[in-house]
């Protein structure tokens, strides 16, 4: 909410990852006792307090059901912020239509990925959609972009007017869970949703644009414009590896 | 309005501008309605910032809702409601989206200090749902196959009309005497002019001018109009041409108003992607037995004797336009809240009048 200077993120960001190194990662530093981490733990909440209030609720997508502009939380100065953090990221309560479904995305990685002291999955380097989601007649998803520090962010946004029964979401992008807020405040949190990686992710767009599954927002694109069709798309033929990538301290992991 | 319990806010007025501005949010054409000031300077943007900071999580997710409704509604709705014979109370809201699953917000001015009064609603429905409640006033309607056609200026006439009938049975209780039910050119004139110059909630004229636009009426237009009251059908006309008396259709209006339980009138604005504004107008007077509806069009009035469902269908078709406004940025002039026509700002007053409507908005 707050607006960002980018000096005072940095510095931000860096006092949160030496807190957290010094909380849970081993090797850093000298042992700490019991006082020290509790006063630790105690400074990481106010400075994660602090950076929620700075993290930008941007408009990223257009409900095509109901027509709003859907702002959603979205650290875009870099990925270093616990925003990105896959275990336990620090996100406001989003504001979104009651048609929400569900949010998946991707980044194409332009020079290093940042270091960070927790684990990152960005996803893959180009979007992708979810067949066996995007094929229910109810869902509608919407393609956007945006820059997200010195990289490329897509982000896919599923909406339903009601949500099919037989069928789960996946987790939410870049997190362990699938989270929303109902229309009466309740918070619902579902860690057991599976990653997209394990649902057959389709790369291959063009059909799920022509015929109207999948609409489009030009890349950063004020007014959220939704777009159909293949005219003009600029989402078709991605280059982009379609791993799943699994990121700590800037080193790309191997996940048994 | 009271019905409508559902949480409310108060935001300052100058902290607005920059909350908007700092959070990103898109503007659209109709937020312009609610002329929020534009705070350039430093002071108000610490101000506004202290005043976010100071709220709760739960309140900054409730106020992120609003702020977003406020900057770019999909459609707005003015109701006013006359409730029997005693207040008239108004309410605004602003619409997330066409699909009245989504949230809405009722924005007023606060008793106190520069704020918005603003009441969230979990779904546009509620809103809907209010208009019902004072439709349905908890008692049956009969319905009948009524459904006139008429210019705007005919319905005015037949509504004072309707009036003078109600205030000469007020008079005869009064007075213990029998009912006179002749009425004269000179008697629906006055009535009608009383009504431009008063807003009694007793009559019904005085409610419904307002949606029609009708702002002076010439003394000879009305005894045009009487006379097509009496061609449509209306009215029976005494052999001298002077007075009239209702027929049966008439009296079946006259007396179903004459003790009206609510009036309630609605306005609609929403904008296409282009930016163009329109509006809905419509009124519905909830009578003893009878519900009556006037679909306000620009060149006439239709008079319908409804049901419930009906009503429901009208309200829920009003309230869901199908255009998506666009969220484009707009200046920062206001629109009339009538008719969605932007305003001009008048510098020896200081303020903004509409020329459409012929009124200084508020």
């Amino acid at each position: 909410m707050t607006p960002i200077e980018t000096q005072g993120y940095t510095n931000l960001i860096n006092e949160i990852h030496t807190a957290y190194r010094q909380l849970f990662a081993s090797g850093w530093g000298e042992p700490q006792s019991d006082e020290t981490l509790e006063q630790i733990s105690k400074e990481l909440d106010i400075l994660s307090d602090n950076y929620l209030k700075i993290v930008p609720q941007k408009p990223l997508s257009r409900c095509p059901i109901s027509g709003r502009v859907v702002y959603h939380s979205l650290d875009t100065l870099s990925i270093a912020g616990p925003w990105w953090n896959y275990t336990s990221p620090t996100r406001p309560l989003e504001n979104l239509p009651n048609t929400y479904y569900m949010l998946n995305g991707a980044i194409k990685m332009e020079g290093a990925v940042e270091k960070t002291p927790w684990q990152i999955r960005p996803g893959p380097e180009k979007p992708y959609v979810i067949p066996d989601i995007l094929e229910r007649e109810e869902v509608v998803a919407v393609l956007s972009s945006t820059k997200i520090g010195s990289h490329t962010g897509f982000m896919v946004f599923y909406y339903a007017e009601n949500w099919p029964q037989d069928v789960l979401p996946t987790k939410t992008w870049a997190c362990n869970s699938w989270k929303n807020v109902d229309r009466d405040g309740v918070v619902e949190v579902y860690p057991r949703f599976s990653d997209p990686a394990e649902r057959n992710p389709d790369y291959n767009l063009t059909e799920w644009i022509k015929e109207e599954k999948l609409l489009w927002i030009q890349p950063d694109e004020k007014s959220q414009r939704l777009r159909a069709g293949l005219i003009e798309c600029p989402y078709l033929g991605l280059e982009g590896s379609e791993d799943f990538p699994v990121y700590i301290e800037g080193e790309k992991m191997e996940i048994l | 309005m009271e019905s409508t319990s559902v949480p409310r806010v108060n935001i300052p007025k100058y902290a607005l501008d920059h909350l908007m501005d700092t959070q990103g949010l898109l503007r659209n054409e109709l937020s312009r309605v609610f002329m929020i000031p534009e705070t350039e300077t430093q002071d108000w943007k610490k101000y506004a910032l202290d005043w976010w900071n100071n709220q709760t999580p739960e309140n900054e997710h409730t106020l992120r809702e609003i702020l977003q409704i406020m900057a770019a509604p999909s459609h707005l709705a003015y109701m006013t409601v006359c409730i029997s014979d005693t207040m008239i109370q108004e309410a605004n809201a602003a619409f997330s989206s066409p699909l009245l699953t989504e949230p809405a917000v009722i924005v007023g001015e606060a008793p106190e200090g520069d704020n918005y009064e603003v009441k969230h609603m979990v779904e546009g429905n509620v809103f809907a749902n209010t208009i019902m409640m004072y439709l349905d006033a908890h008692s049956d309607i009969a319905t009948t196959d009524l459904a006139v056609e008429m210019s705007h200026l005919d319905l005015a006439v037949l509504l004072a009309t309707v009036d003078l009938y109600k205030r000469k049975h007020m008079l005869s209780l009064m007075e213990h005497l029998e009912v006179d039910d002749i009425l004269t050119y000179d008697d629906i004139d006055k009535s009608l002019q009383n009504s431009l110059i008063s807003n009694d909630p007793r009559w019904v004229t005085s409610f419904v001018l307002d949606y029609l636009g009708i702002n002076e009426v010439e003394s000879a237009s009305v005894y045009d109009s009487a006379q097509n009251l009496f061609t449509q059908g209306w009215m029976r006309m005494s052999e001298d041409q002077k007075a009239f008396s209702f027929t049966d259709h008439g009296i079946l209006l006259a007396e179903s108003i004459r003790n009206k339980v609510n009036t309630v009138g609605l306005r609609t604005l929403a904008s296409t992607m282009e930016g163009k504004v329109g509006s809905n107008k419509l009124v519905f007077i909830r009578g003893s037995q009878l519900l009556w509806f006037i679909e306000i069009q620009p060149q006439k009035a239709v008079l319908t004797s409804i049901n419930l469902d009906q009503a429901v269908e009208i309200v829920t078709s009003v309230l869901t336009p199908d255009t998506i406004p666009d969220s484009a940025p707009v200046s920062a002039d206001p629109v009339c809240k009538k008719c969605g026509t932007p305003a001009t700002f008048v510098e020896e007053y200081q303020r903004w009048y509409c020329y459409e409507c012929k009124e200084y908005i508020q």
